[in-house]
């Protein structure tokens, strides 16, 4: 069940991130969305690459030329070498303009006045289509990152995707940025605006007014929508990580108490099958062995085989080095199989506690608490925002003087921040005042605590010195008693 | 208190506001207002609702004492004995990672814990050496269900005392291997007294003095002349094992130190000891710089005694040993003979790298109250170098060293042979065989009987 609801909230992300997009969409004119805009760059930089290196061909050839000079017979034959030369560059270069139609040099002259212009056209070819390109690029990888969020349930994907659909916003409001910045230096608007109706044309964003309409704006909604997007994602995140642990951890253990039975095993028929070759070979053998060992020593004194002897050795010391340490790894698997099959014996609970099982939260009570949560949020915050985004209701509210209230537009932007800030700092302000009781009620009932204990203390010490006087009264009575008698 | 995540958002929220602001976009602005409205408007609720106090965790483990090569299985218990619901609750357990391997299982839990509910997560630890090791704290790390808001706690009282004595495996091992090749080191070194006793011996020839009982009437009709039985009895000796626990045995890797390999060849030598119902004991040597009256001088004992408990106190005794502190061999030994009632036959383990003239002080202490002594010398380079892949320079390096450490080790030899004392160089190999094997000689030779 926990699979299944974790599937649905990663699919209420993606239908949120594309209702998202929807109400974005909306916001951009049509033209915004040149779709052929990538095959224009690749052109245009074809195209810009071919001017380049026929340019760079043509000078090399002025260049090769001009060393021959000096010869008069090559000099006056110049005119035919630069018709030959543009007629051979033509035909393997097909130059063409930002149009299409192709471009033909006939001499240095007609070069130098076209291929400049050429350039500089695609060059603005490349930019112009490359912003167009940019809005592609974004709404791409916002589709990219909640895929990967829904493969990988990490939240960073999910603001990835958000940051990628409020770079469109960003990205579309450069020009009117840049036009802002050029009036605010009092270049005059007739100068450059040929620029932006020529190259970037149609970017502008449909900005609704700031007013207790925007209620029913798609500014709001689609903003609404990027934030339960992120919204969602965070609780998606939230019930893998209460969920997932405990499946993954029984499965991993589960996993690696098998694989130790197993291993176990193994190396304990690895070891029987040593003992029985070890008691196969005879002592006859082994003494063959050893007088070998000698005669190679003696031998090495004088043939020099010695080397070999010496490597043999210390092979062989490795090997049996490398077969403790392998007799150590299995005897550590076969004891903590032991240890565990005995563990699970002894402990009824150990299974249960080992995987985590019991601390699987209740399936039923999480869906439920899950779209309480969030409904309960998602709408205190369509309120909070209409309140912050209509900072005249606020006014109203709190019957705030006409000199205050009428002091700045109240339509500008800037007017958000006179209810954005009091309203989130109050936030955190009521979270300090909570914390700060806590904290008092908390150091009391520790003094209260401490106190009493003082109090036990003291009257225990003074249970102990009773009891002793008690003790001594009775020795001492006792001793009477006996002088008496 | 906002936690990381809350602050992530609230950042990225500042940035978008403030890209609204300057791009005059409304879409922006109303972003970065729910982003950073988003990320406060539950802060109030979680600091009334989450109280850490309501929350109870326990550790438990199956063992206080383990051996280095056992486990432990730790159990953490959560409880919550409030009336509100947790949503979020990160629970870990702190061990030392440099001295524990966490085998299965895992030390951590991230859960929902409902009110008057409780959650139970287990591991299962194998020290990697010997010593006296605390485990914990337990952290607890509360947080609201998008982690905008996050209270972190170390529970108080949370440690937990562990003792991890040496490794069993060597007495293991010795058990398994009884009969075969070390277990020629059982029954055949006996150091036995003949003429008392009540095992027999053999028959001899009557001599002036012999009691009239002992005489052996069918062995004297066969051979014609008195015969008398002769009897005898096991010899018992007074072993000490002694640790110099100073400051150069614990160089090199953690898991390969000479004290290590020493601790482990004493306690092998004290079950032999145990199972020739020899008398052992165990002594540190080592100098505390922070306790500067130390009546001791140095050096701790453990009395010698009889018997299977003696094993455990011996165990216990050597279970929490660290290096520390200067070498004065002179004057431990001094300190350490006077404070020995019988003849005792000392096995010292040190890797004795102080000057040769505290050497000889030592020994000369030893044999003047009539005690034998035998030298166990880790030597150093064998015990730095295990396990170490060393570049040309540095096995240059080790070279020079081994050969210094080589001629002072000989050097110390030379003084121990007119004193009679043996110097035994071992490695991390043969350490423990070879200290069984001298302990075996001297027994045999009938050392420091009682």
């Amino acid at each position: 069940m926990a699979r299944t609801f974790l599937r649905i909230m990663q699919v209420a992300t993606v239908i949120m991130l594309f209702s998202a997009l929807v109400f974005v969409a909306s916001a951009f004119e049509t033209n915004t969305w040149k779709l052929d805009s990538l095959s224009k760059i690749l052109n245009a930089l074809k195209n810009l690459l071919s001017c380049v290196f026929y340019g760079v061909m043509a000078l090399s050839s002025l260049f090769v030329g001009s060393v021959f000079m000096a010869n008069s017979y090559i000099y006056h034959l110049n005119d035919v070498s630069e018709v030959l030369l543009f007629q051979f560059l033509n035909m393997t270069f097909r130059l063409t303009d930002t149009t299409g139609s192709v471009v033909t040099f006939r001499s240095w002259n007609d070069m130098g006045s076209g291929i400049g212009d050429l350039i500089a056209g695609h060059a603005v070819e490349i930019a112009t289509n490359g912003y167009f390109l940019l809005f592609l690029v974004l709404i791409i990888l916002a589709f990219i990152y909640i895929l990967l969020f829904i493969a990988r349930s990490d939240i960073k994907y999910s603001i990835y995707s958000t940051l990628s659909t409020s770079g469109l916003f960003i990205v579309a409001s450069f020009p009117a940025l840049i036009q802002r910045i050029l009036e605010f230096f009092g270049v005059p608007l007739t100068s450059y605006q040929w620029i932006f109706d020529e190259y970037f044309p149609g970017t502008t964003i449909t900005n609704p007014a700031m007013s207790a309409q925007s209620f029913t704006a798609g500014a709001f909604w689609a903003a609404f929508f990027i934030y339960a997007c992120i919204e969602m994602s965070f609780q998606t995140a939230y019930t893998a990580k209460v969920t997932q642990p405990s499946i993954e951890r029984q499965r991993r253990l589960e996993g690696q108490i098998s694989l130790l039975g197993e291993k176990s095993l193994q190396f304990e028929l690895e070891k029987q099958r040593s003992m029985r070759e070890q008691k196969q070979l005879s002592v006859e053998g082994k003494k063959g062995e050893e007088e070998e060992k000698k005669r190679i020593t003696l031998k090495s004194f004088f043939t020099g085989a010695g080397i070999d002897a010496i490597r043999d050795l210390i092979e062989r010391r490795e090997r049996t080095r490398e077969r403790e340490r392998l007799e150590e790894v299995s005897s550590d698997t076969r004891r903590l199989n032991t240890y565990i099959t005995r563990l699970f014996e002894i402990n009824v609970e150990a299974r249960e506690s080992l995987t985590a099982i019991g601390s699987a939260p209740s399936q039923k009570r999480m869906v439920t608490s899950t779209f309480l949560n969030m409904g309960l949020r998602l709408g205190a915050l369509i309120g909070l925002v209409v309140v912050v985004t209509n900072p005249i209701l606020l006014y109203q509210v709190f019957n705030v003087p006409p000199i205050i209230s009428e002091s700045f537009d109240i339509t500008a932007p800037e007017a958000v921040i006179t209810a954005l800030v009091p309203i989130a700092l109050l936030f955190p302000l009521v979270s300090f005042i909570i914390r700060t009781y806590k904290q008092y009620k908390l150091t009391q009932v520790r003094m209260q605590k401490e106190q009493q204990s003082a109090m036990l203390k003291r009257l225990s010490d003074l249970r102990e010195i009773e009891e002793e006087e008690t003790v001594i009264d009775k020795k001492e009575t006792d001793a009477a008693k006996v002088d008496k008698t | 208190m906002l936690g990381g995540r809350g602050k992530a958002l609230i950042s990225i929220g500042a940035f978008i506001l403030l890209f609204g602001f300057v791009l005059v976009n409304y879409y922006l602005i109303i972003l970065g207002a729910f982003l950073i409205l988003g990320s406060q408007v539950s802060s109030p609720f979680f600091d009334l609702n989450i109280n850490i106090d309501d929350l109870k965790v326990s550790r438990s483990m199956d063992k206080t004492k383990i051996f280095q090569d056992d486990f432990l299985h730790v159990t953490v218990e959560i409880k919550n004995t409030g009336n509100k619901r947790f949503d979020f609750v990160e629970i870990k357990d702190v061990y030392p990672v440099e001295y524990f391997n966490c085998v299965i299982g895992e030390p951590v839990i991230s859960t929902r814990i409902d009110p008057k509910r409780s959650v139970r997560f287990s591991y299962v630890l194998k020290p990697k050496i010997r010593g006296e090791f605390f485990l914990g704290p337990i952290e607890i790390d509360v947080k609201d269900r998008l982690e905008f808001n996050d209270e972190k706690r170390e529970v108080p009282d949370s440690y937990t005392p562990l003792l991890v004595y040496p490794p069993y495996g060597d007495l293991r091992k010795l058990d398994a291997l009884r009969g075969r090749s070390l277990g020629k080191m059982f029954g055949a070194h006996r150091s036995v007294q003949v003429g008392t006793g009540s095992e027999f011996h053999g028959i001899r020839e009557y001599q002036f003095g012999d009691e009239f009982r002992k005489i052996n009437w069918k062995a004297t009709a066969r051979f014609s002349r008195i015969m008398v039985r002769e009897m005898e009895q096991e010899k018992n000796i007074n072993v000490l094992v002694v640790i110099d626990a100073s400051s150069t045995m614990g160089a090199g890797s953690l898991l390969n130190t000479k004290i290590e390999f020493s601790i482990r060849a004493a306690i092998v030598l004290c079950k032999v000891a145990l199972e020739h119902k020899d008398i052992f004991g165990g002594a540190i040597f080592q100098n505390n710089p922070r306790r500067k009256e130390d009546n001791t001088k140095g050096v701790k004992i453990l009395k010698s005694e009889a018997g299977d408990q003696q094993l455990f106190k011996m165990l216990d005794f050597l279970a929490n040993i660290r290096t520390l502190g200067q070498k004065t061999l002179g004057l431990w030994m001094d300190s350490l003979v006077k404070r020995l009632p019988k003849r005792h036959l000392i096995v010292l383990i040190s890797d004795l790298e102080t000057t040769i003239e505290e050497i000889k002080a030592m020994f000369t202490k030893v044999r003047a109250r009539g005690h034998e002594l035998i030298v166990i010398s880790p030597f150093s380079p064998w015990f730095e170098v295990l396990g170490r892949e060393m570049k040309p320079a540095e096995r240059g390096l080790a070279e020079a060293i081994s050969e210094e450490m080589m001629q002072h080790i000989l050097e110390a030899k030379k003084n121990a042979q007119s004193s009679g004392i043996p110097i035994i160089s071992a490695g991390p190999d043969d350490i423990i065989q070879r200290t069984i094997e001298e302990y075996l000689k001297a027994k045999s030779k009938g050392k420091a009987q009682l």
